[in-house]
């Protein structure tokens, strides 16, 4: 009953999400984000399928489904990056160049894994090779906040409650993977339940956050601030020169 | 692939920092945007902190120290250490604050420019953190020894923290200074 409501409470906010976003056009300005969407509906409608005509078939069908949408998940990676960074372009450089070479290692980290445990069984390998993307997708986005909360980007509060949805239910579900693969936890209820429960919380915050346009803050002209960056980093150079030079002065015995 | 309580780190990390994320974009909403007034007032605030310098060279003097304690007045030689530690610790603390303002003000509108150097700008905050470490190391100092008698101590420890300036030379080198002859009242919004 409980997994039910659960359930078809998820499947209603996706569907909230998708219509609020048709209507007030946000559609078209995250568009990865609202196919990611899609592909969850589309899982989540397979799975309920599967469950209510063929539940023989539910299990085998679980993780591949699930994989399916950690991949489609790195397109909100993607949708967080592209749009945050946007007017940002000196950030967005070095958070590219971070993320590639992060991307990279872990990519490689996480193969060497799987090659490693080459004996394990098809699911059970796609189990690990789901939880290893959703741990590198978890370094991508803690690199990736680091650098907008070092640089203090500013965004519209639709892309802010985006950016707090999906860091809320990746981070949650990196906590609950990581329990998930302890022995003797791999079949507990609490943690069959706790994945969809918090993504219904991130459900719900993105329903609040997409569901009437909110203004973007003003940018300014590339130009100007090249000017302005120049003319700031001159001002900062003298200034910390003579802080230095003043410190070591006045502390010399 | 990783273990379990570097995960768990991993994923509080992850919302801890997103949360933070959400509230500053909704505390920046109120706060005005960055201007190059709010630029000149930290800059000003820096200027007066040096202006007086010849005042804060006297709160590490020795000479002074050694005059009230020939004076053998204990009582005296108690509020002397007393009020120059107090003044000490002030100046330094205020300084702390102005440097953090400025490299505040810095990376708010270093993001905007088209073409700045990663390797800079990583050096630039890896050089500020070293800044933070070792000033708090010398407000340590002065608050445990003094401002007499860790100073050989603390110029040691500046000197190091004083390198971390040498990066905005580099900087400087790449800019076109045409542009810096044009300047703004405003620089964001």
């Amino acid at each position: 009953m409980d997994t039910n409501l659960i359930w078809w409470s998820g499947v209603a906010l996706d569907v909230a999400i998708l219509l609020r976003g048709g209507w007030t056009g946000l559609f078209r300005k995250y568009p990865l984000f609202y196919v990611y969407i899609c592909c969850v509906v589309v899982k989540e409608v397979i799975g309920m399928l599967a469950y209510e005509l063929a539940p023989g078939l539910y299990a085998p069908l679980y993780w591949p489904t699930e994989l399916a949408t950690v991949l489609a998940s790195y397109a909100v990676i993607i949708e967080i990056f592209r749009q945050v960074l946007k007017h940002n372009p000196g950030a967005a450089r070095l958070a590219q160049n971070l993320l590639l070479l992060l991307f990279a290692f872990m990519l490689v980290y996480a193969s060497s894994d799987i090659l490693r445990a080459g004996s394990l069984s098809l699911p059970r390998a796609i189990v690990e090779l789901a939880r290893d993307l959703r741990y590198v997708e978890g370094a991508l986005l803690l690199i990736m906040l680091s650098l907008f909360v070092r640089y203090r980007i500013s965004v519209s509060s639709n892309l802010s409650g985006l950016v707090f949805g999906y860091t809320f239910w990746v981070g949650i579900n990196i906590i609950t993977l990581a329990l998930w693969f302890l022995p003797g936890n791999e079949l507990s209820v609490r943690l069959r339940t706790l994945l969809p429960l918090s993504y219904n919380v991130a459900l719900f915050i993105w329903c609040l956050a997409l569901w009437a346009v909110q203004p973007d803050p003003v940018q300014p002209h590339d130009n100007e601030v090249e000017r302005d960056y120049g003319l700031l980093a001159a001002k900062t150079d003298a200034i910390l020169a003579r802080v230095s030079k003043g410190f070591v002065r006045t502390m010399r015995p | 692939m990783i273990g379990l309580f570097p995960a768990i780190l991993l994923g509080a990390l992850i919302v801890a920092l997103g949360f933070y994320f959400l509230v500053q974009g909704l505390g920046r909403r109120q706060k005005p945007a960055v201007t190059i007034d709010e630029y000149s007032r930290a800059r000003e605030a820096l200027d007066a902190v040096f202006v007086q310098t010849s005042a804060i060279e006297r709160i590490f003097s020795v000479e002074d120290f050694k005059f009230i304690a020939r004076a053998g007045k204990d009582d005296a030689r108690r509020l002397f250490l007393h009020e120059r530690k107090r003044l000490a610790l002030l100046w330094l603390r205020n300084t702390q604050k102005q440097v953090a303002q400025l490299m505040d003000l810095h990376l708010r509108l270093a993001n905007y420019a088209l073409d700045p150097n990663p390797g800079f700008e990583l050096e630039l905050n890896a050089k500020y953190g070293a800044f933070v470490v070792l000033s708090n190391i010398v407000l340590l100092l002065l608050w445990a020894a003094g401002p007499f008698k860790a100073t050989r101590t603390i110029a040691y420890t500046i000197r190091a923290a004083g390198n971390f300036c040498t990066v905005f030379s580099l900087r400087l080198e790449r800019i076109n200074p045409t542009r810096l002859s044009a300047g703004r009242e405003s620089l964001v919004h």
